[in-house]
């Protein structure tokens, strides 16, 4: 991995982190701390650490995450925010189940910007829908008797015009 | 679809806090749990704060073909029916006409019902609530039992974040055997009384009113409405040249500048429909001319002394009064 143009020497540092599925990474440091759970742990083990464990995510959502990461590794100048925000708004366009796992994983890992962006991708999805249509999205189950879910939408009829 | 399930609270919280009042609403025949969520406090609030800091325009009441609407606007004004909010579904507020916007606050909205007895209302739209609020009885101001419900006021309602309430105060103007008094110099009693939504009761305030204030009357006289912006109730005079401000934590009057050469300048204002609100997160200036709306913001400077600068004509026909939901 190329060293980072960064001035400080331990932003060009290497470290491993091991999917749920054992599949070993390496990244560089500057971009896995952006995830504040990796952060914490490498803070905690310093530099005894030999592989870093993350059981709650898969290699496949791993690579997604990490490739964000990486993207946003640098603070961003004035100049590349129109660029940064246009590729942001690419990496969220994905297919359902991938972009519920990458927000499973955002949050567990613990990085607030990305997570930021997932969540408003899904509000920005679920905007205007339906209750049905929210339902299957989230795979609710509707507990309401018919009469009851009436009732609301009788009281709510404003919204459902 | 499949895919999005067992979702932690925390997220469902952060997703739905950033739905249009709308889909929000539609939402609460989802499930038990989803409608139990957004009745939460904390997700009320967390709702408000992100509708709000994600909004760059104001929500205004307007009149337009004859019908009453309230909605936002995006940048180029035009109307937005995310933000859109219905009053509640009783008969009694629907017809033409039949309300009026005292002022909105952080998530409340605060209405009167035309017609005697006066009775006010706080409105809910996220959540579909409405509460009467108890009448300030004459006894209990301990006035000599005189009637004071026709007597003109100014009134206002605000979120105070110092106490953490929701205010509505009222001004009484005139002397109580003087009904429809026009002219209201030298007649104000210096005396307030305020609503306060934890306490649900009201109770009286004696702070000096600036002397020379001489309120905009609205036609029928019966009130005058203020706008609350960051935990201050504000009120133009109705020569435009300066506005007072109510500040809701420990009531005591200000009074702050126009910029009665700018507003004079670009025309003949049309009486009685200045109004103050916020805009870009500024209060602004609202001045209604004949065929356009002008906005004036006040920009803060170091010295906390704010210097005026006109914005933009809006081109909406009558605005009634904009709204902070």
């Amino acid at each position: 991995m190329a060293s980072s143009t960064s001035g400080s020497s331990s932003s060009s540092k290497v470290v491993k982190i091991r999917s749920s599925d054992n599949e070993n990474f390496e990244v560089e440091e500057a971009a896995a701390a952006r995830s504040e759970t990796i952060k914490k742990l490498l803070e905690d083990v310093g530099d005894d650490a030999d592989v870093i464990p993350l059981p709650n995510v898969d290699a496949k959502t791993l690579v997604k995450v990490m490739e964000w990461c990486k993207k946003h590794m640098d603070d961003v100048d004035e100049l590349n925010k129109e660029e940064m925000k246009t590729w942001d708004a690419e990496f969220v366009d994905m297919d359902q189940s991938c972009l519920y796992n990458v927000l499973l994983a955002a949050n567990f890992l613990n990085i607030k910007e990305l997570l930021d962006q997932l969540t408003q991708k899904v509000a920005d999805m679920i905007k205007g829908k339906s209750p049905e249509e929210i339902r299957a999205t989230f795979n609710i189950k509707n507990d309401f008797t018919p009469e009851e879910e009436a009732e609301i939408r009788k009281q709510n009829a404003w919204a459902f015009e | 679809m499949e895919a999005m399930m067992r979702c932690p609270t925390e997220l469902m919280f952060d997703i739905f806090s950033r739905l249009p009042s709308k889909t929000l609403a539609r939402s609460k025949c989802v499930s038990k749990l989803v409608r139990a969520m957004i009745a939460d406090p904390i997700f009320v609030s967390m709702h408000h704060d992100r509708s709000v800091s994600n909004r760059s325009s104001c929500i205004t009441q307007f009149i337009r073909n004859n019908q009453t609407c309230i909605s936002s606007f995006n940048e180029e004004f035009a109307i937005s029916n995310d933000f859109m909010i219905k009053l509640p579904d009783d008969d009694n507020f629907h017809g033409d006409n039949v309300i009026n916007i005292i002022g909105s606050s952080n998530g409340l909205l605060c209405f009167t019902k035309k017609g005697l007895p006066l009775c006010t209302y706080l409105w809910n739209p996220s959540m579909g609530v409405a509460k009467k609020l108890p009448h300030p009885f004459v006894t209990d101001l301990g006035l000599d039992g005189q009637d004071w419900s026709s007597s003109f006021h100014l009134t206002g309602f605000g979120f105070d974040r110092e106490s953490d309430d929701y205010k509505l105060v009222q001004i009484i103007f005139e002397k109580p055997d003087r009904r429809y008094a026009y002219d209201c110099r030298g007649y104000a009693y210096d005396i307030s009384r305020i609503y306060s939504l934890k306490t649900n009761s009201w109770r009286l305030v004696k702070s000096k009113l600036w002397n020379d204030f001489e309120p905009c009357i609205s036609d029928p006289p019966t009130h005058t409405s203020g706008t609350c912006f960051k935990d201050s109730l504000y009120w133009v005079s109705g020569d435009l040249k300066f506005m007072m401000s109510f500040i809701l934590s420990n009531d005591l009057f200000e009074t702050i500048s126009l910029p009665s050469n700018q507003i004079l300048e670009q025309g003949k204002p049309l009486p009685y429909l200045t109004r103050i609100g916020s805009l870009e997160k500024s209060l602004a200036l609202f001045v209604q001319y004949q065929n356009a709306t002008r906005v004036w913001f006040l920009k803060e400077s170091k010295d906390g002394v704010g210097s005026w600068t006109k914005g933009f004509d809006i081109d909406l026909g009558f605005l009634a009064c904009p709204i902070d939901l």
